[in-house]
Order: C-alpha cells, then sequence, then structure tokens
C-alpha cells in the first residue's frame, strides 16, 4: 500500500469520527491544526484506524506520534 | 477486567459548574469547593449525596480542556466512571490486554489529593477513568 492511499484512508476515518467532512489532513498537520481533535478524539481515530487497517498500535506508538507523519509511517511499517 | 476495582464516581462534562451544581444541591446534593486541575485544564467540583453516586462536575476553562469537544458534540452529559485501583500500572496493563486504549500516561490529580489518575477508552464501553488508592 502507497502512501499517499494511506493519507487518502486517514483523511476519510478523521473526517468520520471528526464529523466534519472538510478536514484536509497533510503529513505536517498537527492535532492543534484540526479542530476537535483532542486525546479522546485522538484514541477513538486510533481504533478506527486499526479496524480499517486490521493492525494494532501499541501506547508507546500511540502517544508518542507528533504529527500525521509520524502516524502515516506506523501505519505504512506495518502493511509493508 | 474491574474485579478488584471500586467504583468510585461519574464524570459529567458541564458548561457551568455553578448552574449545574444548582439544580442538585436543590434536591440535596451538597458541593464540594471548585478546584482549577492545570494539568487538565478543567474546573472541578463534587456533588455528594447519602445513598447516591458521587457526581464529579467538570468545566473547560477553554477550548483546549479535554471535556470542551463532549460539550460542543452532545453538550453537558455523563461521560466516564471511575474507578478507585490499588496499583493503576498493573490494572492499566490488565485493561490493555482487553483493548483498553490509554489517552496519556497518568498524571497527578489536584481533585484528588494529587492521587494518580489516567484515562482509558474501549470502543465498547466508552472512556474510564482509574484514580490510585
Amino acid at each position: 500500500m502507497e502512501k499517499k492511499e494511506i493519507l487518502v484512508a486517514l483523511q476519510a476515518i478523521f473526517r468520520e469520527v471528526l464529523d466534519d467532512e472538510n478536514i484536509v489532513l497533510s503529513e505536517e498537520t498537527v492535532s492543534n491544526d484540526i479542530e476537535g481533535w483532542d486525546s479522546l478524539t485522538h484514541i477513538q481515530i486510533i481504533v478506527a484506524i486499526e479496524q480499517y487497517f486490521k493492525i494494532k498500535f501499541t501506547s508507546k506508538e500511540i502517544l508518542s506520534w507528533k504529527n500525521i507523519d509520524e502516524m502515516l509511517n506506523s501505519v505504512y511499517e506495518k502493511k509493508a | 477486567m474491574l474485579e478488584n476495582a471500586i467504583f468510585h464516581h461519574v464524570g459529567i462534562a458541564v458548561k457551568s459548574i455553578t448552574d449545574t451544581a444548582l439544580l442538585y444541591t436543590e434536591a440535596g446534593y451538597r458541593m464540594l469547593p471548585v478546584v482549577y486541575d492545570p494539568i487538565q485544564n478543567v474546573n472541578i467540583s463534587f456533588l455528594e449525596k447519602n445513598g447516591s453516586p458521587l457526581l464529579e462536575l467538570v468545566e473547560p476553562v477553554d477550548k483546549t480542556s479535554p471535556v470542551y469537544n463532549i460539550l460542543k458534540k452532545v453538550g453537558v452529559s455523563a461521560y466516564h466512571f471511575c474507578y478507585e485501583v490499588v496499583s493503576i500500572q498493573d490494572c492499566i496493563t490488565a485493561l490493555e490486554s482487553k483493548d483498553f486504549r490509554l489517552l496519556q500516561e497518568p498524571v497527578p490529580a489536584v481533585a484528588f489529593n494529587n492521587r494518580k489518575i489516567c484515562f482509558l477508552y474501549h470502543i465498547d464501553t466508552g472512556l474510564i477513568e482509574l484514580l490510585e488508592k
């Protein structure tokens, strides 16, 4: 799976969880850039990502990501 | 899952502690002093009444407060149950094995005399809080 495809899927998940069709993700996006992305919705997004990609993240990974790029790379590595 | 945990309180996200507390105090609850938690960036007050569960009113200070989005999405609402546990770390480990996800590492909470708290989420139970004894 290409990183670009993963980013498109992540964007769809963010839009669904945060109920906002206007969300546009880039690799540089951080939580402050997106209204409603807080510690609880972060975990809800993670659960949705895990279900969609059929992967599992560790708590260490989840709490360490600083931007979408790091999240995207974690998904990419697990799907490689 | 939480075999040795003791139920402690229900957390309620409120727009105004004063406004919500008024309704409960009229119903016989006693309101405890409001405290500011700088880590969570929220104001907190407890409501207690004999024979009823302890209620924790959690009011956002600004948009960065964790309950801000809950209020925006669903309005004033109960949003977590809190359980008191002997070892927060042991309980986190046990719950993570059941697919609970940790929102953040345990932190001291002003409202509980700096005892450690943490929040975990499970898609089938929602949000729970752990409070270390």
